[in-house]
């Protein structure tokens, strides 16, 4: 099954603006585009980011796929869960659903993706790790770990062959637009210009690259090339 | 042969590992040892071990490879085959390591401190009594004679020297640079550390002797045992004559029987070449540098305790030593200070600090107590105790944090198990997946009770002995025994979370919490029955020192690199406590008290009636409480009244950690003002004076009705403020920076502080201390502050405002009383109040 690869998150002058009344279009893109494929969002918006993290657990949740959370940041936050799931839906259950586990350095982020590999073993399961690279990032620029740059090539690996295998996997991380980053693992086409007054963010795919995007199948990692789309797409 | 004695430290040079031992007759040994350090792989899971090991003895820098079985780490249920390795020497250990990891087999005992793994695998630990076995090829074997359990333990007298350097500033300078040359050294030698409290100054001190030219043959008066002397030597340029005038080599060589190399250096120096002396500015500061070498080297202190000397007095010597061309040798194996001090922040429990790089000294123990993070409330003695049970080099567990300690404590007892329990690499066991909904309920952390802001009166406090550490022992919670895979039908439930706690294999942190709990018991029992003030303050300094590693042992459970903690065994900790403080407080009420106010494992109970107020009551309840939870619970005193003061700006919601009041006899303080750290001693008199006079008063009502005492108080602070009759350093504020000082964007006091500090040459970063006085409040300049370095006893002060500070240090204890009672207060100080709390919900419906 090929999949078309496609923004799960987009950023206007606003910053990234995503509210429940966007889940429908969400589950769309869920359903039918963003199997098998890692997903990274880059923002300097937390708040928002942090919404669209949990409106997409929700959205997973609501299409019965298994969900897991590795959260480096810790910021999963069942409140906002029970917020969005309003008087439809069971939060209890929602909660249940939702397998969380947070690392607190970045061995223990490996040691997570290993144990969550050992789970996934086709699609329709969701692995959502906020901030993800920000543990690694803090072992490089501490310098607490000897070798964590083969950690983080190692989990980015397993990453990469769960995806192959057809899991989701969103991997999240917030910039600060001043402050220069270390950067440890870039995947995604930074934000583009669409028109004189917005700007698209177009995420992806592959780590360690480019600006030529990847899609995961059956046969494995195929080259294809970058999807130009517009706000109109989703909307 | 054969040597008998305390091990004083070890140092790594090149193959070799140097360790000195002194023996019963205060003989330092010098001993040159092959240490092989150790490391393990775990081959259990190789289908060809036998050629492994063939190919692991073959390898270049393994001197030798066992097989044996041990715990791979604590979460293994059984022992694992494992390689021991020994490596040809410390300095090879790691490019070993290295290729032993291209096995792509699990290592463990790999990333231990070099000094600490010496211990580890000598299963030795430092100032503890000891037999080594010396060959002339340099193999050793050690064997303890002491054991780190035991509570009382000899230590061979130690040589300690306190040394102090004062630069000669500038005109205009604030701070010393290292192109200041030094103006004087002063020097403390003493010959048994029993003559030292437990904060190292001498119990009966000794006044300081000058050390000219004239009088240099002071310093061989020191007696062997028992002495205590203070010199000072002043860089004079009058030492040539001297030196001239006395053949002071011969009296040196007869007294130490020992070639004196550094006293023909400085003799040499100061004759100049072909006897001619030639001395100018350069020359005396050489030879007070030179005579500091000799010193070290005919006194031959064990210990180093040099004022500032990681941060400041160690480069800045080695810098003026450079520029002498002299050789500084303060250790005893030749060894090359840094030039430069390097710092690095930390943040730990909600706050920065600023730690130098430690300096060590080969062969002695260099103390820098400001550099130390539990120095000043462990003294000397608890760095001593920590040492022994952590298989810490003292100098370097005077500096550690107490997590590291506590860790090093927890691998003695892992080390010391049997099958012994190997350590992996880094730390790795993250938390497991769960269900969001069980987090919710686990990660709640301990309960409290707020208590309504305002004034009680017959208050008891009772809060539990050392709650957390001793529910890990009980309830033998480590993170290899919760949600352990051999209990996962039949181990303890944890109440509330439903996690399995093992009961088939006792866990590291429980075995090391009985080490320590029991150990503090002992050391409590002796602080108190002990008659000598010396005695009983190098026991509570033991003591302290053990409360500390007891106090952070429960966070350190749940801390990221945390060997031997889980976030599991954590949330078992708190999910435990909740029950208990839970069953104390049903317990409180069957015994006819009321909670007011509860935090995590401590009370604040009320009698409902008077008839319940009995002492004969509360010793029952205590028992009964210690009975059914099997906790020992304290009471921590009958409070005549206490209050509990709200957060800034909200009179009705409680700050549940700031409260004052008084005891039957003594007053309790938590988080008001006078206990901040940055308070200016002003506002710790003005509120001292007041509680001082409020302990005096029996009930709420009496306070209330000699508040106007309480305002002439105040008064009386704010006219000495006004008048500038205060001393100017009662008015410094210390503050700790949470950022470098580069980092500030906004105009604050703190910022102008930090550049203040920047324009005087010395820059600083998060967590270093500013010391400042409001100069001027209203300036938006440099010149809003003065530093405390600047300071003078004229220097100016904005005195409207800290006569406003002084308003807000007595609404600090007083505005909750104020609001409580509606007290009416003079226009002045009621504008200072915050806002009135908001109503009940019975007076807001009665109300509309």
């Amino acid at each position: 099954m090929d999949m078309m690869l496609v923004p799960a998150a987009f950023l206007s002058n606003n910053g990234l603006q995503v509210n429940p009344r966007t889940l429908p279009r969400l589950h769309r893109l869920f359903g039918h585009w963003l199997v098998g494929s890692i997903h990274f969002i880059e923002s300097e918006d937390i708040k928002s980011l942090n919404k669209v993290m949990h409106s997409v657990l929700l959205d997973a949740y609501t299409n019965e796929w298994k969900i897991s959370v590795i959260d480096s940041a810790n910021s999963f936050d069942p409140f906002i869960i029970d917020h969005y799931a309003g008087d439809d839906l069971d939060t209890s259950d929602i909660l249940g659903q939702i397998h969380l586990a947070r690392p607190f350095q970045a061995l223990q982020t490996l040691s997570l993706v290993q144990d969550v590999s050992r789970h996934i073993t086709g699609p329709f399961h969701l692995l959502l790790a906020p901030s993800f690279p920000s543990l690694f990032r803090q072992a490089i620029e501490e310098d607490a770990y000897s070798g964590i740059e083969v950690t983080l090539l190692q989990s980015i690996r397993l990453l990469q062959q769960l995806a192959v295998r057809g899991a989701t996997i969103i991997l999240t991380d917030t910039i600060d637009d001043g402050a220069f980053i270390q950067p440890v693992c870039k995947v995604h086409v930074r934000q583009r210009r669409i028109s004189n007054d917005t700007w698209l963010d177009q995420l992806i795919a592959h780590p360690f690259l480019p600006p030529v995007e990847f899609k995961f199948s059956e046969n494995g990692v195929k080259k294809v090339p970058s999807q130009q789309l517009t706000l109109d797409d989703f909307f | 042969m054969e040597f008998v004695g305390w091990i004083m430290n070890i140092h790594f040079r090149g193959q070799k590992t140097h360790l000195w031992l002194k023996d019963e007759m205060q003989t330092v040994h010098h001993l040159e040892l092959n240490y092989y350090p150790i490391f393990y792989v775990d081959v259990s899971k190789h289908s060809n071990v036998r050629y492994l090991l063939s190919q692991a003895q073959k390898h270049p820098f393994v001197k030798r490879v066992e097989l044996m079985h041990a715990f791979a780490s604590n979460e293994s249920s059984t022992p694992s085959l494992v390689l021991k390795i020994y490596v040809v020497s410390p300095e090879k250990f790691d490019t070993t390591v290295k290729s032993f990891k291209k096995l792509g087999l699990p290592l463990y005992n790999i990333d231990l401190h070099p000094r600490e793994k010496f211990f580890q695998d000598t299963a030795s630990f430092p100032l503890g009594k000891c037999r080594i076995s010396h060959e002339e090829n340099g193999d050793f074997t050690i064997e303890m004679m002491d054991d780190f359990r035991k509570p009382f333990y000899d230590i061979i007298p130690l040589k300690v020297a306190k040394i102090r350097v004062q630069p000669f500033k500038a005109p205009n300078s604030v701070f010393p640079t290292f192109r200041d040359p030094i103006a004087t050294i002063d020097i403390d030698l003493i010959t048994n550390h029993c003559l030292l409290d437990t904060n190292l100054n001498p119990i009966h001190p000794v006044s300081r002797i000058d050390l000219f030219p004239c009088n240099l043959l002071e310093i061989f008066h020191l007696k062997r045992d028992w002495d205590v002397q203070s010199y000072r030597i002043h860089v004079l340029p009058s030492l040539v004559p001297f030196f001239k005038s006395l053949n002071l080599q011969n009296t040196v060589d007869s007294f130490l029987n020992r070639p004196m190399q550094v006293f023909q250096t400085m003799m040499e120096l100061i004759m100049g070449n072909g006897g001619t002396p030639s001395f100018d500015k350069c020359f005396d500061e050489a030879s007070a540098l030179l005579l500091l070498n000799f010193l070290m080297m005919y006194f031959d202190p064990d210990i180093l305790v040099i004022v500032d000397g990681d941060s400041f007095t160690l480069p800045y010597l080695q810098h003026r030593a450079i520029s002498l061309d002299i050789r500084l040798e303060l250790g005893r194996l030749p060894s090359r200070i840094p030039l430069h001090t390097k710092s690095q922040s930390y943040f730990s429990y909600g706050r920065f600090y600023r730690k130098n790089m430690p300096i060590f000294i080969p062969g002695r123990i260099h103390i820098d107590q400001r550099n130390s993070h539990f120095f000043n409330d462990t003294g000397f003695y608890g760095v001593i105790e920590l040492s022994r049970l952590g298989g810490i080099p003292p100098d370097r567990c005077a500096r550690n944090s107490i997590g590291t300690v506590l860790t090093a404590i927890e691998l003695m007892v892992a080390a010391r198990s049997i099958p012994p329990v190997l350590i992996p690499n880094g730390k790795a066991k993250s938390e497991r997946f769960k269900p969001s909904e069980t987090i919710l309920a686990s990660d709640n952390g301990g309960i409290t009770y707020p208590a309504l802001p305002g004034i009680y009166a017959d208050v008891w406090g009772i809060d539990f002995v050392s709650l957390y550490p001793s529910i890990m022992l009980k309830h033998n919670i480590s993170s290899e025994t919760v949600l352990c895979e051999c209990c996962k039908g039949d181990g303890d439930i944890v109440p509330g979370i439903g996690y399995h706690v093992c009961i088939r294999r006792r866990g590291i942190v429980p075995m090391t919490m009985q080490l320590i709990l029991e150990k503090r018991l002992f050391y409590k029992y002796l602080q108190k029955s002990c008659v000598d003030e010396y005695l009983r303050r190098r026991y509570q300094g033991i003591s302290n020192s053990l409360k500390w590693v007891l106090v952070s042992c429960f966070g350190y459970l749940g801390f990221k690199n945390a060997r031997f903690g889980s976030i599991e065994s954590h949330q078992a900790v708190t999910a435990y406590a909740r029950k208990y403080l839970v069953d104390a407080q049903h317990i409180c009420r069957q015994f006819g008290f009321k909670v007011l106010a509860g935090l995590t494992d401590s009370l604040f109970i009320q009698a409902t009636e008077s008839k319940f107020n009995t002492l004969q009551n509360i010793s029952q309840m205590v028992f009964e409480i210690s009975r059914q939870t099997g906790f020992a619970i304290n009471v921590d005193g009958h409070f005549k009244w206490i209050v509990f003061t709200s957060i800034k700006g909200h009179a009705s919601i409680s700050a549940l950690n700031r409260y004052f009041g008084a005891y039957d006899a003594g007053i309790k303080i938590r988080g008001i003002l006078s206990r901040q750290h940055s308070t200016p001693e002003i506002a710790r008199k003005l509120q001292w004076d007041m509680l001082e006079f409020m302990s005096g008063l029996a009930t709420p009502t009496e306070i209330i009705k000699r508040i106007d005492h309480l305002i002439d108080i105040l008064e009386k602070w704010k006219r000495k403020v006004l008048s500038y009759q205060v001393n100017r350093h009662d008015l410094v504020f210390r503050v700790r920076l949470g950022k470098s000082a580069s980092d500030y964007v906004s105009n604050t006091v703190q910022s102008y502080a930090a550049k203040r500090y920047l324009l005087h040459g010395r820059s600083l970063g998060a967590g270093d201390t500013m010391r400042f006085i409001i100069k001027d409040n209203s300036l938006r300049s440099i010149d809003r502050v003065i530093l405390e370095d600047e300071l003078d006893s004229s220097s100016p002060y904005d005195a409207e405002w800290y006569s406003e500070y002084l308003d807000r240090a007595f609404l600090d204890l007083m505005e909750n009383i104020v609001y409580q009672f509606n007290i009416c207060l003079p226009s002045w100080l009621h504008d200072n109040l915050s806002d009135p709390p908001a109503p009940s919900l019975e007076t807001f419906l009665s109300m509309s």
